[in-house]
């Protein structure tokens, strides 16, 4: 059966949908940095007021525990948030291996005809089959 | 609700309709390829065909008796110089064809009653039929990839993306719109 081919059109749409799905998985890294990083220094807010309170501006029992309380649900809330967003990052890396794939595939079956690729894949992994190695 | 409010909510609950009828549609196409991709493995998986399976044992069996009686030697019967003594010097791979000379048609039934019960229980298939088979399967399976790639496409162009699938064939995805119609 003879198909005419779109190669070039079609491995850029590819490669745009890779790099989409790359900058995902950027923004969900920062988003779960950040929030790491409000775990972290809820800790050590909370390892502070454990032992010494009057540094951070806490006397009293009932001012401290109440601090500890606050400090205690923020980390359980973000993570609970960070759970949530390590699911949707190891999604997000799934999508991004199965489209850098699909589009390795491509392009070797692209380069292996002949096939016109855009100039922005001309560097990218030429594999050791299509390279006749 | 307001007339505008309730149409915009009939719109984005007709559009999510529709996206889940994309969606499945997909799903059902890609499910038709892998049932064909297990009926593909399932006849690529048949056994030779009893007959050849018995033409194969006869010649078998007819090369090493023969090869075997050929090997049996008997020059220490008849070497002038001494008085003959049976020395055949035949090698162990030799005795069974030696048998199988001096029994051959037993020897055929007992493997032959093997095969029947193995047909009983197994589906064979011819090689030429197997190709063919597989060829229309093959056929059967690239329409079912070009018509997922339109529906990805056309999912894409009404803003519903769809992941395609890292082993799709490229042929598909990389054909021309005009070919996917």
């Amino acid at each position: 059966m003879d198909l005419a081919f779109d190669s070039r059109q079609r491995l850029h749409h590819l490669r745009q949908q890779r790099e989409q799905h790359l900058a995902v998985m950027r923004d969900l890294g920062r988003e779960v940095a950040d929030l790491r990083a409000v775990v972290n220094a809820a800790q050590t807010r909370l390892r502070q007021l454990e032992v010494q309170p009057g540094e951070i501006g806490f006397t009293g029992r009932e001012a401290i525990a109440a601090e500890a309380d606050r400090l205690a649900k923020k980390i359980e809330d973000v993570e609970a948030e960070l759970a949530e967003l390590s699911a949707r990052q190891a999604n997000a890396s799934e999508a991004w291996n199965s489209s850098a794939r699909l589009l390795s595939r491509c392009l070797d079956f692209a380069r292996e005809r002949g096939l016109p690729v855009p100039s922005a894949l001309n560097d990218e992994g030429i594999s050791i089959r299509s390279a006749g190695l | 609700m307001s007339g505008v409010v309730k149409k915009i909510a009939a719109a984005i609950g007709g559009a999510g309709k529709a996206a889940a009828d994309v969606r499945a549609a997909v799903e059902k196409l890609r499910s038709d390829r892998l049932s064909l991709l297990d009926e593909r493995e399932a006849i690529e998986g048949m056994a030779t065909p009893r007959d050849e399976a018995i033409a194969a044992l006869d010649a078998g069996l007819d090369s090493l008796a023969d090869r075997a009686v050929e090997a049996v030697s008997i020059s220490s019967l008849t070497r002038p110089a001494r008085a003959p003594t049976f020395v055949p010097n035949v090698a162990d791979g030799d005795l069974l064809g030696l048998l199988i000379a001096a029994n051959r048609d037993n020897i055929r039934d007992i493997i032959v009653d093997r095969l029947d019960e193995f047909y009983a229980q197994h589906a064979a298939m011819s090689a030429a039929d197997k190709a063919a088979a597989i060829a229309a399967i093959d056929a059967e399976i690239f329409q079912l990839e070009l018509a997922e790639e339109a529906a990805v496409r056309a999912a894409e162009s009404a803003g519903l993306a769809i992941e395609r699938r890292e082993d799709a064939d490229p042929r598909a995805v990389l054909a021309a719109d005009a070919a996917l119609t």
